[in-house]
């Protein structure tokens, strides 16, 4: 007991210094999460075995009775990579220093997440009980989000794997992060059909690009506007994300590969319909055979010649790089993380968004490669696409997103000493639970640095028609707007917008003072962006 | 040096990707007194299937097992190999596999493909196994001095030294021994492995592939499947209307007793590995290729490794 307390206050006094740890340091107060791993100040042997085996010995398949998902085996060679330099220290008979403490750290963390992700895929398609459960619990959150006002200096993170200080051009970030990541997402994109996916309950595939290297999602329904634009605000106010791209009509080709059981394009359409129950066929465009001319204009399609492909009115893709490596939950609920500050003050953002699934399983722990065989964590904010003006509806049970007479003109307000948020959460994690005024307001300070330009950039990504894009621009500066005077932040990029903008196509009124006045354009958005029946109710097509 | 660093990366992956799991392959003994070239030429295209020599390796291998030959009477072989690869690139491997009982039997093959950062404390200092694997491998080439001799009986003893203290590390032939038979194979009786063979083969590799201008009518047909660019053969790459079947390998292999007896075997066999990645459908060409080897070139079927005909060799001698 007197070591525990020795290690923690040992090792608070040096995260105060800086002395010894890096500026990226994983484990700032999560030292005691590790003590399973020492005995007397040294290394445990047998029970870093126990770990380091159970994370690599494929021969190993299930935990707690639950089966386990396949081991990378870059994730395998990296926690022996951990393994082998904490062993040195066991055999060398030291004591464990600051270094060994982060490995462990490291270490540990894998092995949670690792564990949590046997446990999500047990319910990878979400139960009825579970949708009835989240929609129940979004009518319970409402009553948590409301901030005492206190008078603290604001406090500044530290770079960690769960955020770090965008000091680029904002708008720029997500574009850093998919360099970083080699994710190439050209404007016209080619992808070969690999499998169905059953995990969460939009309709989706995998895939995989020409080079046969890197694999992509291809999504429908009404995520793939918010998931884009989403991605790149939480991207700019430096959280880890995944990288979602939206394709037009027939910007993605999606060929298939004669020795897989899917072979064409209706044999795709009735199994996506099987596993999902949505009717994907409003988004398909044209379907042929590839051809020489097109191989004339991408010779990487030649090994394709004559086989079938199929293109779509909109879709979305989703890029999964060789590069990153996904684990499970980011452990928001573990390893100390409700005194995460980054975390905690990511609900303000989620609201700035309005987003509403923020359950554990839309986090996600990666272990990214950074070119040289290094690995480095990084924890990720997925699925931001339930946001941007979210519908739920308990008879039938369904929800719907990206709704923009949805998405209101404010994100919080304050009143009398309280600051309230406005948004819908579907799950409370415990870092949301557990945020403060002072680290929601640190949040705001960052959200105040978005300007016009950055807004703007990051939104015509999500490619919505320019009415619906002018909306959503109006109404995010207003959100921005909401959010700075509730936190009484001074705004120094002010962006202008209008609560009572209308907006005329071919002398058409589309929208009128702020809302949208019809299902625009419907053939070319399959999802509608008016209607409110979600995906349970096949979109109402 | 850019290419070469590359290339490694590409064959680390590559290995990777085959460490854990099961190997389809077959051993022939090839005809007495057949010349490489008449071989070549025999097997350059049998039955609408064509090769290609590729690459010239040199494998060094230390093959471990107990004193009562644990590994030997249970039929596996485990073995250090360091594999040079057309005087470019060197990597290392810690291989655990089985032996054969009949000859379409597939093999277990696991494999810790990356050695590098696997240390011993000689003394004060940590060295590197692999640094340990080419002085014992130097030591095979180099002329046997008394010197030299002291240093290389050391360094068996650091690879002794190493797996006692690793046998419940996360390394994959422990953890596969240990999988598999828990009662034979525990920390108490891994404990006494030691290096009891070391050898030299001078390996010529070959891919067998439709060729899909040049083939018999039935295989003109057969699923071209592609592999991701960092598995792909340089020669897949640059001729993307081949697809790859199996992979042949012609060994002359010599091994030397570490047992105290002195003995010398020398081996000369031709080895074939399904590549295909529909196994059910390579099994079918393995078979097919194997009958033209038979037929053709006068091949007969061997089953034994090389592990295990130089144990029983030296059994027999003792």
């Amino acid at each position: 007991m007197k070591f525990l307390l020795f290690l923690f206050l040992n090792c608070s006094l040096l995260y105060a210094s800086g002395q010894q740890f890096n500026s990226s340091s994983l484990h700032q107060g999560q030292d005691l999460f590790i003590q399973q791993y020492l005995l007397n100040k040294k290394i445990n042997i047998i029970e870093l075995r126990r770990t380091t085996n159970f994370l690599t010995n494929v021969n190993v398949k299930t935990t707690n009775g639950i089966q386990i998902t396949k081991r990378s085996n870059a994730v395998i060679r990296h926690v022996k990579h951990l393994s082998e330099r904490i062993e040195e220290v066991y055999l060398e008979n030291s004591e464990i220093d600051s270094v060994t403490m982060e490995l462990l750290v490291e270490l540990e963390y894998i092995n949670l997440s690792f564990k949590k992700k046997a446990e999500s895929n047990q319910n990878a398609v979400p139960s009825f009980k579970m949708k009835l459960f989240l929609i129940k619990n979004t009518i319970k959150n409402k009553r948590r989000k409301r901030y005492k006002i206190t008078a603290e200096p604001i406090f500044e993170n530290t770079a960690s794997p769960y955020w770090n200080s965008v000091n680029d051009t904002l708008y720029q970030e997500f574009g850093n992060m998919a360099n970083s990541k080699k994710i190439d997402a050209e404007k016209e994109m080619v992808v070969i059909f690999n499998e169905l996916t059953s995990s969460g309950s939009a309709p989706k595939i995998e895939t995989i690009d020409l080079d046969l290297d890197n694999e992509w999602v291809v999504k429908w329904g009404d995520e793939l506007h918010s998931d884009v634009v989403g991605s790149r605000l939480f991207a700019a106010m430096g959280y880890d994300v995944d990288h979602p791209y939206f394709y037009g009509k027939d910007k993605l080709t999606l060929v298939f590969d004669s020795t897989k059981t899917i072979k064409n394009w209706t044999q795709l359409r009735d199994s996506v319909y099987v596993f999902c129950k949505v009717d994907i066929t409003p988004y398909f465009s044209n379907q042929g055979n590839i051809t020489e001319e097109m191989i004339l204009i991408n010779p990487d399609l030649s090994p394709y010649l004559g086989r079938l492909y199929v293109q779509f009115i909109k879709c979305g893709l989703e890029a999964r790089p060789d590069r990153v490596k996904r684990l499970g939950s980011f452990l928001p609920d573990d390893m100390n993380n409700e005194n995460n500050r980054a975390l905690r003050a990511a609900l303000l953002l989620h609201a700035f968004i309005g987003n509403w699934d923020t359950k554990e399983e839309n986090t996600l722990l990666t272990l990214v490669h950074d070119g040289n065989y290094n690995y480095k964590i990084s924890a990720i904010f997925s699925d931001l696409g339930t946001s941007f003006g979210v519908k739920t509806k308990l008879l039938p049970l369904d929800f719907k997103v990206g709704l923009v007479n949805e998405f209101s003109w404010e994100a919080a307000k304050k009143v009398g000493n309280k600051v309230i948020l406005q948004n819908q959460v579907n799950v409370m994690l415990t870092p949301y639970g557990k945020a403060t005024y002072m680290d929601l307001k640190w949040m705001a300070s960052k959200i105040e640095a978005l300007d016009s330009l950055s807004l703007r950039k990051c939104l015509s990504k999500a490619m919505w028609p320019y009415p619906i894009e002018e909306l959503y621009f109006n109404k995010l500066a207003s959100r921005r707007a909401s959010i700075l005077r509730a936190f009484d932040i001074e705004d120094n990029h002010p962006i202008a917008f209008d609560k009572k903008i209308t907006i005329f196509e071919n002398n058409e009124l589309i929208v009128k003072k702020g809302k949208l006045k019809k299902d625009y354009k419907r053939y070319e958005n399959p999802e509608s962006l008016f209607s409110k029946k979600g995906r349970n109710r096949n979109y109402g097509n | 040096m850019g290419t070469k660093i590359s290339l490694f990366f590409i064959l680390i992956n590559t290995f990777y990707s085959f460490s854990q799991g099961i190997e389809e392959q077959r051993k022939y003994i090839l005809p007495e007194g057949i010349s490489i070239s008449e071989m070549e030429m025999k097997s350059n295209y049998l039955n609408g299937l064509s090769s290609y020599n590729h690459s010239d390796y040199v494998y060094y291998d230390l093959y471990l097992d107990s004193p009562d030959f644990l590994m030997y009477k249970n039929g596996f072989s485990l073995r250090f190999r360091k594999r040079n690869i057309s005087d470019s690139i060197v990597a290392y491997g810690f291989q655990l596999k089985s032996e054969m009982v009949d000859h379409k039997d597939i093999r277990m093959e696991v494999e810790e493909t990356e050695l590098d950062f696997y240390r011993v404390k000689d003394g004060l200092e940590w060295v590197r196994i692999t640094t340990i694997l080419d002085r014992i491998f130097a030591y095979y080439d180099a002329i046997k001095t008394p010197a030299l001799e002291v240093v290389f009986q050391h360094d068996l003893d650091l690879i002794k030294l190493w797996i006692s203290l690793k046998i419940d590390s996360p390394i994959i032939p422990f953890q596969k021994l240990k999988y598999l038979d828990s009662t034979v194979f525990n920390t108490l009786t891994l404990q006494h492995l030691k290096p009891v063979l070391i050898g030299k083969s001078l390996r010529k590799r070959s891919h067998v592939f439709v060729d899909y201008e040049h083939t018999t009518s039935d295989l003109k047909n057969l699923p071209n499947y592609l592999m991701n660019i960092n598995s792909r053969p340089q020669y897949f790459i640059d001729h993307p209307t081949c697809s790859w079947t199996l992979e042949t390998s012609r060994d002359y292999s010599k091994f030397y007793s570490l047992l105290g007896g002195g003995e010398v075997i020398n081996i000369y066999e031709f080895e074939v590995e399904n590549k295909y990645q529909d196994k059910v459908k390579g099994t079918e060409l393995l078979d097919r290729f194997e009958l033209e080897l038979i037929n053709a070139i006068g091949c007969k079927i061997e089953l034994a490794s090389k592990y295990k005909q130089s144990i029983s060799f030296i059994l027999n001698k003792l």
